[in-house]
């Protein structure tokens, strides 16, 4: 795994019309389902193993292809400053 | 006292801020825009239960992680701009999903009162904070207090701080806030516009565009204060085009001055009408000010004025007559605390209750 821990912000909200809204800077961004999922697992505290896996299972998609995906939300997540994430350096 | 393991909190929700005031040993303060959530999600949503309430539920539960219990003080003056939803049942619901968390809100009579308790849902609380701290500063003159969308006048009269309903607050004044505001209603008969008085575009141009052409620096600072970040270049150059529209000003088109026989420069026509619309902005807010003075009938020779909120230097360059009787709030308490005077407010008095209720047993 490449990541090794993700925090997200304190003060987001995730409507169920998959909107991810940032109260500290009153930002909104609409997510496409997969963020939403992603971001669905990672509020609820699973690990990101667990996440990719269930992604890769669900969508019957290799978990390679899920992970690289994954990784490229995050950074974008983390660019915005949405969430920290812990990058394994060693992968 | 409160005991180290409760902690005080004053928020007032505003309709484009919801503002934070934690009292500890060292105060924090924090603004979420709520606003701007609100301009870009669908129209069909709630401002109240579906942005505001579940940042009240962020603020909390984070307030919960460090104090063992919280009180929290409420101000808000949310019904004067949407008064349609049902303000008391949603807090009273919200209240009551929480066990280590009591909920006030700022009585007319100046003391908090549980959520709970209410029979009816108090009109603009967030002028009672503001008279609160009024009477902590003033004997006779006014406390001004200007937010990003309005501003709240608070006449104070041999130390009573009189109630919006006693006194008449002139809707120019009021709704000139230092930002959001549209300024098509400020300009009354008009302005120049190539030599000539002419009337505004109703659809276009607020009080944070004319400060971006008059005083980007400024304009910038309290866009940030706001924690709405913006890129300095764009931001001009979008306020730059609502200035052009609001003065039917078109980019493709010349405009030929007959007096010297070349063209108008747009730019500098932009400019100039943007100063007589501050000019306009600044005499609304004094004449506001002398409005309340005369009516509720304070002895202007012994008045004092205390200014506070994003808008404070504008109040003080609006009230520039009345000289060294006119001071910063920002210079009595810190500069973030007059920001945030009405959930300051909110605080305060809730602590002081507290403090009092603890001694009386």
């Amino acid at each position: 795994m490449r990541v090794k821990k993700v925090k997200l912000g304190e003060y987001f909200m995730l409507t169920e019309d998959r909107y991810l809204v940032d109260f500290t800077c009153g930002e909104v961004y609409e997510l496409n389902l997969l963020g939403y999922e992603v971001i669905v697992m990672l509020r609820d505290g699973m690990e990101m193993k667990d996440i990719v896996k269930s992604i890769s299972a669900k969508y019957s998609v290799p978990v390679e292809r899920v992970e690289e995906d994954v990784v490229n939300f995050l950074k974008m997540l983390e660019e915005e400053g949405i969430a920290e994430v812990v990058w394994n350096e060693h992968q | 006292m409160s005991t180290s393991e409760e902690g005080i909190v004053g928020i007032d929700i505003g309709s484009a801020h919801v503002k934070v005031c934690h009292l500890t040993e060292r105060m924090e303060t924090e603004i979420f825009p709520v606003g701007m959530v609100a301009s870009k999600l669908s129209e069909g949503c709630s401002r109240m239960r579906d942005i505001i309430l579940p940042l009240l539920r962020k603020i909390i539960e984070r307030e919960l992680n460090r104090w063992e219990r919280v009180h929290v003080g409420i101000v808000t003056s949310i019904e004067a701009a949407y008064p349609r939803e049902p303000y008391l049942r949603y807090l009273r619901e919200f209240a009551e999903s929480y066990f280590d968390a009591k909920f006030y809100i700022l009585h007319e009579t100046l003391r908090p009162r549980e959520i709970h308790t209410l029979e009816k849902w108090p009109f603009m609380s967030s002028i009672n904070a503001l008279r609160y701290i009024a009477t902590r500063f003033l004997t006779d003159g006014m406390l001004i207090h200007m937010n990003s969308s309005s501003t709240l006048f608070v006449p104070v009269k041999e130390g009573f701080a009189i109630p919006l309903e006693l006194h008449y607050s002139s809707g120019v004044g009021m709704w000139g806030g230092a930002l959001h505001r549209h300024v098509f209603n400020i300009t009354g008969g008009g302005v120049y516009i190539f030599g000539r008085k002419t009337y505004l575009s109703p659809t276009a141009g607020s009080i944070a565009d004319i400060l971006l052409e008059i005083d980007p620096s400024r304009a910038l600072m309290l866009l940030q204060n706001h924690n709405m970040p913006v890129k300095s270049e764009e931001a001009k150059k979008r306020a730059r085009n609502n200035l052009a529209q609001l003065l039917g000003i078109f980019e493709n088109r010349e405009y030929r001055n007959l007096l010297h026989g070349g063209f108008f420069d747009k730019r500098n026509q932009i400019k100039i009408a943007s100063y007589h619309i501050y000019g306009n902005f600044l005499y609304a807010l004094f004449e506001n000010v002398v409005k309340i003075f005369s009516e509720v009938d304070i002895d202007v020779e012994k008045a004092h004025f205390l200014v506070s909120g994003i808008g404070e230097p504008i109040l003080e360059e609006s009230l520039h007559l009345f000289g060294d009787k006119v001071e910063r709030m920002s210079q009595k308490l810190s500069g973030e605390c007059s920001i945030i005077l009405e959930s300051y407010g909110a605080a305060l008095s809730l602590q002081e209750m507290l403090g009092v209720k603890d001694e009386d047993a």
